[in-house]
């Protein structure tokens, strides 16, 4: 984060929380012209990255919740949040994929082969 | 004018004789009957015609007309048969009962007389199957009839053979529809056929059939020893003879009665079944005619007469004659209701509109009773019950929107009112969907 | 004939028709869903209601019957509101599901739907939900959708002949159902799927595969049984996807048999898709270059006169002449398509085909069966038998198994042939109703006369039809019911021996040194002699390529452009749906490609040169989607066995197991597990 950046930052709006990443959550001070509410954002930790903020902390920035949900409450079905792995190495590939190097599965139109003995 | 006792035709209405042939024999029955057989058949039909009786079934269709349809001669060696409907369903009526039960022999000759006016040599009578007691008497009667030689070969000395059977059925309204009593009786599903052809030219065993209803029956020996003009000098033209009514609900002498046609509805229930409880300005409404025909609120109540065309101006029907007395006391919404689930539960399931709107029809009763609705719905609850109506094989959809119509047609602001009721009870909270 | 005005627009229909057939006539489209014009009219939809002047109340079209006169109108204010308003009902209590719904898109509810029904739904109510029932592995359910129209009672009724639907509960609480849960015991079951007008009956095999605007649909003929039924394949990129039954009404009407119709999935598995080649006793797969080689190679040194070939049960006609060119070109007279040894004599066309015609059995009188159960070899004809016999016109007998269940009331004259001649001696009261029939048909299974004796029952079988008066210059009665669609046309094509060749016993026995099996699976392969080189030339690997020694893949009927000859004789083209898998090509092709290889010239390089030598050596192949129809002008019968007599023992029947009868069935897993469920020796009754 530039200087200019933090100093603008400081002056217009006020922390609210950092989340478990590191992102940092800001809220105007003043309430937007033309927008009708505060103005809340997000300084990423590392690369600009949106799919790094965690479900908790996207509601809060999307203006669904007042005040940022718990991080700290956890349901046993949740699991943990991951960022988008598009375009990196560990990204999805699905069961046959050439890159994950496993052997295609049959698909409706294959036919079976005879072989003698077989 | 009250019918006097001399002009009933069934004077063991209630039971006060023993039913069996001696003593119907002392009431006038299987008297000179080879005699009026030897008249021929034209003449019985030319007699019945005379007469006017109109069907006691419900629909009322003239029923000398309807045995002249049968085909004179069958070329093709099918033979003819009588059907009696005794699968009287109808919540409301139970005349055809006291018929069986106190008066068999009544209808037994006057199967023999139908019998030989369409060239039948067999008759059946299907009987509802609750009916157990009124089975036996009318079986036993008809084994003393054979006994005695009335039935049989050379019926009753007349050189006409005759059989007739006793089938029971199995508890369905709809069975109670000529065609599907006619499947039934063939031992299949009962569910109406389709008309043409009718069952004067394809009907039992795909024979030539024609379907009376008991009271029809019962009525005729009457007529033919009396003589159709003694039959026609009771009630107005086109309406005459005599009627079992079948008065109940909310009077103080629930009864069956014999009474003329044409009577006028106060003169029949305040002289026969003891007035409406509380006094005749204590009366809601009337159904006329069993439960599928529309009710009447007291207003016309006041001054209609009972009969078919009379009822019918009214847009409602006499049916099979049982009145159905209801007081300030009923809830006439949930009286109606219960009648739309009777129907939800006899439709036979054959065509779309009845199968599928007769449950429609009924959730939105429920509704109703409740005022669990919108006061539009009362308006889609009328259209359900106009696209039922007239699209169906037989008549069950039509008596069975009928009750709902009058319903609507008579009390709507009472329905509209219950509705406003619900919601000021509900106020605040949404309206809340069936799902719910 | 009555005069009948629809929209003004006047047309003449006969007496009794119905007032829908006249709206038809005049061209007018009137919704519907229990009426089907093969089944017998229930009325009880109400989707097609029209207004009739002086009629009180709109009629059903389906069965209100016209008079002269009479006005109807289809378009009017009342009849289109009557038609929403039904619309409405049956869709209050539909689930709506179409997105997941395998009739979406060719569903008679949502086409209507949209063209009749109105805006919106007013249903606020709960709707109904009905329990699926088990109607077997081929037809899969799901009752909430059904509308309750009874066309699939009414078919398994009439038409299959197997009542064993029906409809319990009434009102809105009627169901469809068989009420003890088992699979319907029908070969026709398939066409329930058709004519269920929504999805309340779909396909098991084809259940959430695809869309019917998906598919490429080619028209072809059904080979797997004799009857030729007119047939559509869908396919999708390189596989087929279902087979559905066009309309003929000289052949199939609009049915079609279930082995037909749910054995395409055998066309995925044991596939020939490359060529093999036996190197030191073990199969190795080769080029076709490789494969041609080594065919020429071991021939060059065998005489044409111990050269064999034998045709198939499932071949097109264009393969068998080809190879028969080949054969003869080669210098052999040895062919045989006869796998079965059936004592055919090929001298007349009349002497081996279903005569009468399939149609013809709807003017037939008196029916005899001999060694042959339709139901199972023929299930569509069968319909047609029993539809004739249910209209009360057709009285039948059966010389066979006893106990045959026909699907129709059939008198059991006997068990073998010795009934033929009571029956000829006039010893039993049936031979009375063939000779007093106007037209008896004698119906003579294929395997009544594959036995020892079976030329002197076929001789005996043609005395009969000759003595009860079946022959005659109008009326055909002879007929032989042949089991494969592949049959008749090899013996059209002269696939039988030539001039002094052997047949299939002769080569058997060792009269050849090389055999060439086109397709060749009816017999067993172990009678080969050992030491005789064997080029199998076929689409599966199914009894006989395990022995061969050089295989050559070849194309199944849904692969290749052929000619295929029912059992009525009549010549019908089936079309290529798809590329054969692999390496496989087109069996002419091959046969071609073969003649080359081993300098044999042979007169045809395209498909319709083909064809054209087909027509000059049999004008038959020149009629296609016709039969030279004619009564019998020549009552001399088949001259095979002059004074031998049949023998004693019982005719038995050919197909033991429906579901597997040829080499696509068997290479079906759906026919296999069809096999398991309806050969089942304890009911499944038993285990609840």
């Amino acid at each position: 984060m530039s200087f200019l950046q933090r100093l603008t930052t400081g002056l217009t709006a006020s922390k609210i929380g950092t989340d478990r990443f590191g992102n940092t959550y800001y809220e105007s001070r003043k309430t937007w012209l033309g927008y009708g509410r505060k103005r809340r954002f997000v300084l990423y930790a590392g690369e600009p990255d949106p799919t790094t903020v965690p479900s908790e902390w996207h509601c809060w920035l999307h203006h669904v919740t007042d005040a940022p949900l718990s991080e700290q409450k956890r349901y046993p079905w949740q699991r943990e949040h991951q960022r988008n792995l598009t375009g990196t190495a560990q990204a999805y590939r699905p069961p046959g994929h050439d890159y994950s190097g496993a052997r295609r599965a049959p698909t409706a139109g294959d036919y079976e082969a005879w072989t003698p003995g077989g | 004018m009250a019918l006097s006792d001399k002009d009933r035709i069934f004077t063991n209405l209630y039971g006060l004789h023993p039913w069996n042939l001696k003593d119907a024999q002392r009431r006038g029955s299987w008297d000179g009957t080879a005699a009026i057989i030897a008249k021929g058949r034209d003449w019985i039909i030319e007699e019945m015609k005379q007469s006017g009786l109109r069907g006691r079934g419900g629909a009322g269709f003239p029923t000398g007309m309807k045995w002249s349809f049968m085909p004179k001669s069958n070329p093709d060696g099918r033979p003819s048969y009588l059907v009696v409907n005794g699968d009287e369903s109808e919540p409301g009526t139970c005349k055809d009962r006291d018929i069986i039960r106190n008066d068999p022999h009544l209808l037994i000759e006057g199967c023999l007389y139908a019998g030989v006016a369409m060239g039948a040599h067999a008759g059946y009578i299907y009987v509802r199957g609750e009916y157990y007691n009124e089975i036996q008497v009318l079986q036993a009667a008809i084994d003393e009839a054979y006994e005695a030689g009335l039935l049989g070969p050379n019926a009753a000395g007349s050189g006409w053979d005759f059989d007739l059977y006793v089938h029971r059925g199995a508890g369905a309204y709809i069975c109670g529809e000529e065609t599907a009593l006619i499947e039934s009786l063939e031992g299949k599903k009962g569910m109406p056929r389709l008309k043409p052809p009718f069952p004067a030219a394809v009907g039992l065993y795909g024979c030539p059939t024609t379907v009376n209803n008991v009271e029809t029956i019962a009525v005729v020996p009457a007529i033919l020893k009396r003589g159709a003009s003694w039959f026609s000098s009771f009630g107005r033209p086109k309406n005459v003879g005599t009627k079992i009514f079948c008065i109940q609900g909310h009077v103080n002498k629930p009864c069956n009665v014999e009474a003329e046609m044409s009577i006028p509805m106060r003169e029949l229930i305040e002289r026969y079944a003891g007035g409406v409880r509380g006094g005749w300005d204590n009366l809601l409404a009337v159904i006329p005619g069993g439960s599928s025909t529309p009710l009447l609120p007291k207003h016309i109540c006041d001054d209609v007469l009972m009969d078919f065309d009379a009822l019918r101006e009214h847009k409602s029907g006499l049916g099979t004659a049982g009145v159905i007395v209801m007081d300030k006391s009923t809830d006439i919404i949930k009286a109606i209701a219960r009648l739309a689930q009777f129907y939800k539960h006899e439709s036979c399931g054959q065509c779309t509109p009845c199968r599928e709107g007769m449950g429609w029809q009924k959730r939105l009763m429920d509704r109703m009773v409740e005022g669990r609705a919108e006061i539009a719905e009362i308006d889609v609850l009328e259209s359900v019950t106009r696209q039922i109506e007239g699209h169906t094989i037989c008549a069950l959809a039509d008596g069975g929107v009928w009750p709902v119509q009058g319903l609507i047609r008579h009390f709507r602001p009472l329905m509209e009112e219950r509705i406003r009721e619900y919601h000021a009870k509900k106020s605040g909270g949404a309206m809340p969907l069936a799902a719910e | 004939m009555a005069k009948v005005t629809i929209d003004g627009i006047e047309v003449e229909v006969p007496n009794g028709a119905t007032v829908l057939q006249a709206c038809e006539a005049a061209g007018k489209e009137i919704p519907r869903f229990c009426y089907h014009e093969r089944l017998s009219v229930a009325g009880n939809c109400r989707m097609c209601l029209v207004e009739v002047e002086k009629a009180p109340k709109p009629v059903a079209s389906c069965a209100y019957p016209v008079a002269d006169g009479m006005k109807v109108f289809t378009d009017s204010a009342l009849v289109r509101n009557a038609r929403r308003n039904v619309m409405e009902f049956l869709l209050i209590n539909h689930p709506l599901d179409c997105p997941i719904c395998d009739q979406g898109g060719e569903c008679d509810l949502q086409d209507q739907a949209t063209a009749y029904g109105g805006q919106g739904g007013r249903y606020r109510e709960q709707k109904r939900a009905v329990k699926d029932k088990y109607l077997g592995p081929l037809v899969k359910t799901i009752m909430t959708r059904c509308i309750q129209c009874t066309r699939c009672v009414r078919f398994a009724t009439e038409v299959a002949g197997v009542p064993e639907l029906g409809a319990t509960g009434r009102g809105e609480d009627m169901q469809i159902g068989t009420y003890v849960e088992k699979a319907l015991t029908t070969e026709l079951s398939g066409n329930l799927i058709d004519i269920c007008p929504v999805g309340a009956l779909t396909s098991r095999p084809y259940a959430f595969v695809s869309r019917p605007w998906e598919l490429r649909k080619t028209d072809s003929v059904d080979v797997l049984d004799a009857v030729g039924a007119a047939i559509r394949v869908d396919t999708r990129g390189p596989e087929v996807l279902r087979i559905l039954p066009r309309i003929n009404e000289e052949v199939n009407e609009e049915w079609m048999a279930d082995r037909g119709r749910f054995s395409f999935d055998g066309l995925k598995r044991r596939r020939l898709d490359r060529p093999w080649i036996r190197v030191e006793g073990k199969l190795k797969p080769a080029s076709w270059q490789e494969a041609f080689a080594v065919v020429a190679e071991r021939l060059k040194g065998i005489p044409g006169q111990r050269l064999g070939a034998v045709a198939g049960d499932l071949v097109d006609a264009e393969s068998a002449f080809a190879l028969r060119e080949l054969m003869v070109g080669l210098g052999s007279a040895n062919l045989d398509c006869r796998q079965d040894g059936a004592a055919i004599d090929v001298s007349r066309r009349d002497h081996y085909l279903f005569n009468s015609g399939i149609a013809g059995i709807d003017e037939a009188d008196a029916l005899l069966l001999i060694g042959t159960n339709p139901r199972k070899e023929a299930p569509v004809l069968n319909a047609r038998i029993r539809k004739r016999w249910s209209s009360g016109a057709l009285k039948v007998a059966s010389i066979g198994p006893a106990g045959l269940d026909l699907t129709y009331k059939a008198e059991h004259l006997g068990e073998g042939p010795d009934a033929l001649a009571t029956l000829r001696d006039g010893g039993h009261a049936f031979a009375e109703v063939l000779k007093g029939a106007k037209r008896p048909m004698i119906v003579l299974g294929r395997a009544a006369v594959a036995r020892p004796d079976g030329a002197a029952i076929l001789a005996a079988a043609w005395a009969l039809a000759e003595s009860v008066g079946a022959l005659t210059p109008e009326w055909h009665g002879f007929n032989m019911l042949h089991l494969f669609g592949g049959q008749v046309g090899a013996l059209d094509a002269g696939f039988v021996p030539g001039e002094g060749g052997l047949d299939l016993a002769g080569m058997l026995g060792g009269g050849v040194d090389a055999l060439w099996l086109l397709g060749a699976d009816g017999f067993e392969p172990g009678l080969i002699p050992p030491g005789t080189f064997v080029i199998y030339q076929g689409h599966h690997g199914d009894r006989a390529a395990a022995r061969a020694d050089v295989i050559l893949p070849g194309a199944a009927y849904t692969e290749k452009d052929g000619t295929y000859v029912n059992t009525e004789g009549r010549v019908q083209r089936g079309r290529m749906a798809l590329h054969p898998p692999g390496e496989a090509r087109e069996d002419w092709r091959i046969i071609r490609a073969a003649g080359a290889a081993l300098d044999v010239s042979l007169a045809f390089d395209t498909l319709d040169a083909l064809r054209a030598r087909m027509a000059a050596a049999n004008p038959v192949f020149g009629m296609v989607d016709g039969r030279i129809a004619e009564g019998c002008h020549d009552t001399a019968g088949p001259r095979l066995a002059e004074g031998a007599a049949p023998e004693a023992t019982s005719f038995t029947l050919p197909i033991t197991d429906y579901w597997q009868a040829d080499a696509i069935s068997r290479a079906s897993e759906t026919m296999a597990e069809c096999s398991r469920i309806y050969n089942d020796a304890t009911p499944k009754l038993a285990a609840e």
